[in-house]
């Protein structure tokens, strides 16, 4: 199905944001808003997001991506993921005045933009649905930890990442300051709350879930155990091989057409 | 009393067709409040970089506009929000691209048209600027080089590990640039890179490009490697000069922000760039 694009401006609490929104010449009245979380704006890495909403958007979903406040294009300060329930309700809400018709909407998130998801949907029951890939779960204390235990600690016994960092096909600088920044979380662990808000606002939703993980990730490792000990109730696909931002264009496709699939399922 | 209230005009996003398809584009109007300074065009990096730097060249933009600048920026061909697969990108239609942007600039707003490109960005804009006239170009952390960005990139794939250690495994980017002649196409860091769009980047050297007269300000961390930087620099300046192509270079402390795992800003990289055109005429 053909669809046309738009550049989208508009404002939360004063600040400009920018989104484009794909919609289909016929849209079904199922929408899909793309959260985005890590250092990612609304392309995705290796432009993830902006070819997942070409393809939904062929299948006849309508599809929004958008900068929450201090990323990308969008002014405003940077701000963590579990505090950005405004961004997210002005997208929804510029979402609507863009396709009158929609009557629901799907939030798909990838990581902690996942996490921010199921925190949101909540606060707005125009939200029925949401796909979450590799949702993280760990606070940054508890991450930082198990990425020194699981792979910088590993690793200072391994000739051949010491080689790499030799040959300097390693970012030494960059990695050497995120060791040191996760050194510095880790001494600052004061808990586990993540996981069990995520598990309470997945549990108080009524809405459909799709849990997408990959294979070869500690996020989505996490998650998984966590499903299994509160049994979350989610459909779950998992990606073989899939690193975690699904950086290869099978993965990508696997996902995408998962995706569409589930969201036209029920 | 009421202060005025000071009404810097927000980005505009919008569509632009441009055969082949549409490009994503942002365009920052300058200050109403100053007399116009002419017009820039930012260059985006190539690949993830565009992404990482997405924030400071938010940042910067904004400045410009601030200072009286038209700014457009502008995602090229099988980039960003632009059409197009990234294997389908090419260096001479990226500098259509920039073209066509450079021609709607002139058509909104008066003034001199600058350049600034970041990474390979400014390799791409100095290569435009052999053939379209500019005021001035700005270069953030350029690679002078295009093989040596291709290089970089190549070895992201090594350091991935994607490829085992099988004995036929590729182990140095020789042999990777060897599977990408035979494949005619390679994934990298999850983007799909293709002979002919590699082939015109690595043909591309700074040191063989004939800029038309302007000035040229060659930003970029001074550590490390300051001092082989600077005599980079030095050589390029004195094969330009007979071109009337002035450069100039300045080092700047800050953080990598173009290859952090996390978004980062360089607020000296912003200051010097605005101390250069706060000046007057970069």
């Amino acid at each position: 199905m053909n669809f046309s694009q738009r550049a989208l401006r508009f404002s939360c609490n004063g600040n400009s944001l920018v989104g484009i929104i794909d919609v289909p010449e016929r849209p079904l009245p199922r929408g899909v808003l793309v959260v985005t979380g890590g250092p990612q704006y609304r392309i995705g890495g290796h432009r993830q997001f902006t070819m997942l909403s070409r393809q939904l958007a062929e299948r006849g979903i309508p599809v929004m991506r958008f900068d929450r406040r201090g990323m990308g294009d969008s002014e405003g300060e940077p701000r963590s993921f579990d505090r950005i329930d405004d961004d997210i309700g002005a997208a929804m809400r510029e979402f609507f005045l863009q396709v009158p018709d929609m009557k629901e909407v799907v939030i798909w998130g990838l990581c902690d933009a996942a996490t921010a998801a199921a925190f949101y949907v909540g606060t707005d029951a125009r939200v029925r649905g949401l796909v979450l890939l590799n949702p993280w779960v760990r606070t940054p204390q508890g991450a930082a930890r198990a990425m020194l235990r699981h792979y910088y600690l590993a690793r200072l016994g391994e000739g051949a990442f010491w080689k790499k960092v030799a040959s300097g096909r390693l970012d030494f600088a960059a990695s050497a300051t995120t060791l040191g920044r996760n050194m510095k979380m880790a001494a600052r662990d004061r808990g586990q709350a993540l996981p069990q808000r995520v598990v309470a606002s997945l549990a108080a939703f009524d809405g459909q879930v799709l849990v997408v993980l990959s294979e070869d990730d500690l996020t989505a490792r996490e998650f998984s155990r966590l499903m299994a000990r509160h049994n979350v109730r989610a459909k779950r696909i998992d990606i073989r091989g899939a690193n975690h931002t699904f950086a290869s264009a099978k993965w990508r496709s696997q996902v995408a057409e998962a995706s569409a699939n589930w969201i036209m399922s029920w | 009393m009421n202060a005025p209230l000071i009404t810097a005009p927000h980005v505009e996003p919008f569509f632009f067709d441009v055969a082949p398809g549409t490009r994503f584009c942002l365009y920052h109007a300058p200050n109403p409040q100053l007399e116009p300074r002419g017009t820039i065009l930012y260059v985006h990096p190539f690949a993830e970089e565009l992404n990482k730097t997405r924030r400071m060249a938010s940042l910067q933009s904004r400045a410009f506009a601030a200072m009286g600048y038209a700014v457009l920026q502008v995602d090229l061909f099988g980039c960003g929000d632009s059409c197009g697969d990234f294997h389908s990108g090419r260096w001479d239609q990226w500098k259509r691209d920039l073209a066509a942007a450079a021609d709607w600039l002139d058509a909104r707003d008066s003034g001199p048209l600058h350049l600034w490109g970041v990474r390979l960005g400014g390799l791409l804009a100095l290569d435009f600027a052999t053939t379209r006239k500019v005021e001035a170009i700005v270069l953030w952390q350029p690679f002078l080089n295009g093989r040596t960005c291709i290089n970089q990139f190549l070895r992201l794939r090594l350091a991935a590990g994607l490829d085992g250690d099988g004995p036929g495994a590729p182990r140095s980017t020789a042999a990777l640039r060897a599977a990408l002649a035979v494949h005619g196409r390679l994934e990298v860091a999850g983007y799909d890179l293709e002979c002919a769009m590699v082939g015109a980047i690595d043909a591309c050297e700074a040191i063989n490009l004939k800029p038309l007269p302007c000035t040229v300000h060659w930003f970029a961390s001074g550590t490390p490697g300051a001092r082989r930087l600077a005599a980079g620099a030095a050589r390029l300046a004195e094969r330009w000069a007979p071109l009337g192509v002035e450069l100039h270079f300045h080092p700047v402390d800050g953080v990598p922000f173009w290859a952090t795992s996390d978004i980062a800003e360089c607020p000296a990289l912003l200051a010097a760039t605005a101390s250069v055109f706060a000046r007057g005429a970069p």
